[in-house]
């Protein structure tokens, strides 16, 4: 796909379009977790009974990754240096947070309370912050989302879904 | 196995109640899915992709090929009616199928991009058989060397074709291959990169990495965007009929647009994309009666785009199941749901697996088939999707998301990695990066590795080994005259403006 594609139906003008400054951050985090790698890479063995070695084309890879990271962090340099620094415009927008956060509580909390309560869980608070429905709507979504993603995945389709430290789920109570 | 035993034996499968059951599921739910502004054939595929994984290969494979095939019909249904291409390769859509829309043909606008999609699978399929054959014997002869030559192809002209920097692309590049090598090396029993956590021996899975970097960054780009709505336009049954001047001038549109698709589909890279505007361009240049309508509702100018993007579905499956090489995101997802199933797609995929290899193409038809049969009548139904409040399809996508990518593996860690790949992929979009060249890269990277090691002991040190096999030599020729062929015409074409009378005025 091409970027401008890629981009897809999210361009407007209120929007968060980060530039230089988001890519410099960016650049120098992936950077330093390339940096790791390579150091890694270069404790695995180069040679191993006449073939190549497992670190061999990890370093290979982490070699073009490293310099390519290089160049785009000159041109950034040589670009803040000509003024040409991109500023972009807007700012992350909260609700993208948010959804990071439910993904984040699920991973935390779905070994404790299990799929079926964290899904609840979930959906009440997303539908809160994206919707503007009546209470008792929020609470039908809630429970629809978690009793039934637990009855379709776990019983339907075979899926095992936590259950949490207190076994809360629909395959418990049939 | 012969061409027309091949094909009987394919349908027998696909007519088998379960695996049309799937197909049928697949190309509803891609549909639903694809009409959906935001989420495109891959996050479409990536986060239903796990829900094939409890189905045998054949039913499997079919139902995310059908996921496919229907994300992108569902594509063009929003463009046509509200101008908001439901993914990449229904923006050219937008051009005259809205404007269509606009002056009441919206049903014949469908009707056409339906028919014209179907035409274009027929194309596709049938081209797919009969070079399927000849070039699967042609690749028997492919060892390590060419296989490394090809990857290389790949990953490069790829690069050339993503858009954004070169560097940046070369990035993600690097990034899938190094994510691919976390884990136990398969080649040398090595433990690589797991930093002592049990979680990571087994590696990065290809479903975080889809959903992640598709799935979940299109439902961040779903949360911050503004709640917009928009009045549906209604579509009569009857107005889905085409007039016979219509049908006249698309017919040709249609069989060009799905050679073009095809053709353009063995490239690697955005296929569907850039068919769709390479066929555009192709019906606005041999129009002569009526160029002047193009931008405003020229038929063509939808029957030629949505008829290339599925020829270039069709095409992108010669390479896969040929030569067992995705040269795009969808067939790097179809790769890994061979994998799952445990099939190895290449030149011996037609001998070792001819049912299977045969559903694969009995099942494209059918889909296609479905496509024609089941969304002219249901578009209605489809379009109401636009209708869903955004905090309920944002939960239920994410949901089903989180759902499918524990499924894969039973494991927490995959949802780590989802999230970290949703926070990266919402940053490459945002940053111009190509989310595709990560994932393509992800996907080759073991193929890679093993034909990279493979040919440092054949070449037993000598670099110039690879360029004494003849089929290899000549795919680094290709790849090098891709690379070099458009940096040179830009020096070109840019000292032959600054030579040009023109330039000096402009200089004065």
């Amino acid at each position: 796909m091409s970027e401008a594609a890629e981009q897809g139906p999210g361009g407007e003008s209120e929007e968060w379009q980060p530039a230089d400054r988001a890519r410099l951050v960016l650049w120098l985090i992936l950077g330093a977790a390339g940096i790791v790698y390579l150091a890694t890479a270069l404790q695995l063995p180069m040679e191993q009974r006449g073939r190549p070695g497992a670190g061999v084309f990890p370093v290979v890879a982490v070699t073009m990754f490293l310099v390519c990271v290089v160049i785009d962090l000159a041109r950034i340099a040589v670009a803040r240096g000509r003024g040409q620094w991109e500023r972009g415009g807007g700012r992350l927008a909260w609700q993208v947070l948010f959804v990071l956060g439910a993904l984040l509580a699920y991973v935390v909390l779905v070994g404790v309370v299990g799929h079926l309560v964290i899904t609840v869980g979930i959906t009440a608070g997303l539908t809160i912050v994206f919707g503007r429905r009546p209470w008792w709507q929020m609470i039908i979504a809630a429970l629809i989302a978690g009793v039934g993603t637990d009855y379709l995945f776990a019983e339907l389709l075979g899926v095992r879904l936590e259950s949490g430290l207190f076994e809360i789920g629909v395959t418990e109570w049939i | 196995m012969d061409l027309n035993s091949g094909l009987g034996a394919g349908f027998a499968a696909v007519f088998d109640p379960m695996v049309l059951a799937m197909l049928v599921v697949g190309v509803l739910v891609g549909t639903l899915v694809g009409v959906l502004p935001g989420i495109g054939p891959v996050g479409a595929m990536a986060i239903l992709f796990p829900l094939s994984f409890s189905l045998d290969a054949g039913a499997g494979l079919i139902m995310v090929a059908g996921i496919y095939l229907g994300s992108q019909y569902g594509g063009s249904t929003s463009a046509i009616l509200l101008g908001v291409p439901g993914e990449a390769s229904s923006v050219v859509s937008t051009i005259d199928g809205y404007e269509m829309t606009k002056r009441g043909r919206a049903g014949a606008a469908l009707a056409v991009a339906a028919i014209g999609s179907f035409v274009a699978g027929t194309i596709a399929v049938l081209l797919l058989m009969l070079v399927s054959g000849p070039l699967s014997d042609f690749a028997a002869q492919f060892a390590s060397p060419e296989y490394l030559a090809l990857s290389v192809f790949a990953l490069l002209v790829l690069s050339r074709l993503a858009g954004g920097k070169i560097s940046t692309t070369f990035m993600a590049v690097g990034l899938g291959l190094m994510l691919a090598t976390i884990g136990l090396d398969a080649n040398s029993g090595t433990m690589r990169f797991t930093f002592g956590l049990d979680e990571l021996v087994r590696g990065v899975n290809i479903t975080s990495i889809a959903v992640g970097i598709f799935g979940i960054a299109e439902i961040l780009l779903l949360a911050e965007g503004a709640d917009r709505s928009q009045a549906l336009p209604k579509v009569p049954f009857r107005s889905l009929l085409p007039t016979r001047s219509e049908i006249g001038r698309s017919t040709p549109a249609m069989f060009r647009g799905g050679l073009i698709g095809f053709v353009m589909g063995l490239i690697p890279g955005p296929s569907a994309v850039v068919s769709t505007y390479a066929s555009y361009m192709v019906e606005k240049r041999i129009s002569r009666k009526h160029k002047g309508e193009f931008g405003k509702g020229a038929i063509e100018g939808v029957a030629g785009p949505e008829s290339a993007n599925n020829g270039a579905a069709g095409g992108v499956m010669v390479p896969l199941l040929v030569l067992g090489l995705p040269f795009n995101a969808p067939t790097a997802l179809l790769l890994a749901g061979f994998t799952i199933h445990g099939v190895t797609p290449g030149p011996t995929f037609m001998d070792t697996e001819p049912v299977l290899f045969w559903t694969i193409i009995a099942g494209l038809y059918t889909a296609n088939l479905v496509l024609l049969i089941l969304n002219l009548p249901l578009v209605g139904l489809f379009t109401s999707l636009l209708r869903i409040p955004r905090d309920l399809l944002l939960t239920a996508v994410l949901i089903i998301a989180i759902i499918g990518t524990f499924a894969a593996r039973n494991s927490i860690a995959d949802v780590v990695w989802l999230l970290l790949m949703g926070v990266l992929g919402y940053f490459m979009v945002k940053l111009g990066i190509s989310r595709v060249a990560l994932m393509l890269a992800f996907v080759i990277a073991p193929l890679l590795e093993r034909s990279l090691n493979q040919t440092v002991v054949l070449s037993q040190g000598d670099p110039a080994y690879i360029l004494t096999r003849p089929i290899a030599l000549t795919v680094l020729i290709v790849t090098a005259v891709i690379m070099i062929v458009p940096i040179v015409l830009r020096r070109w074409s840019a000292t032959a403006a600054s030579k040009s009378p023109l330039a000096e005025v402009d200089a004065s």
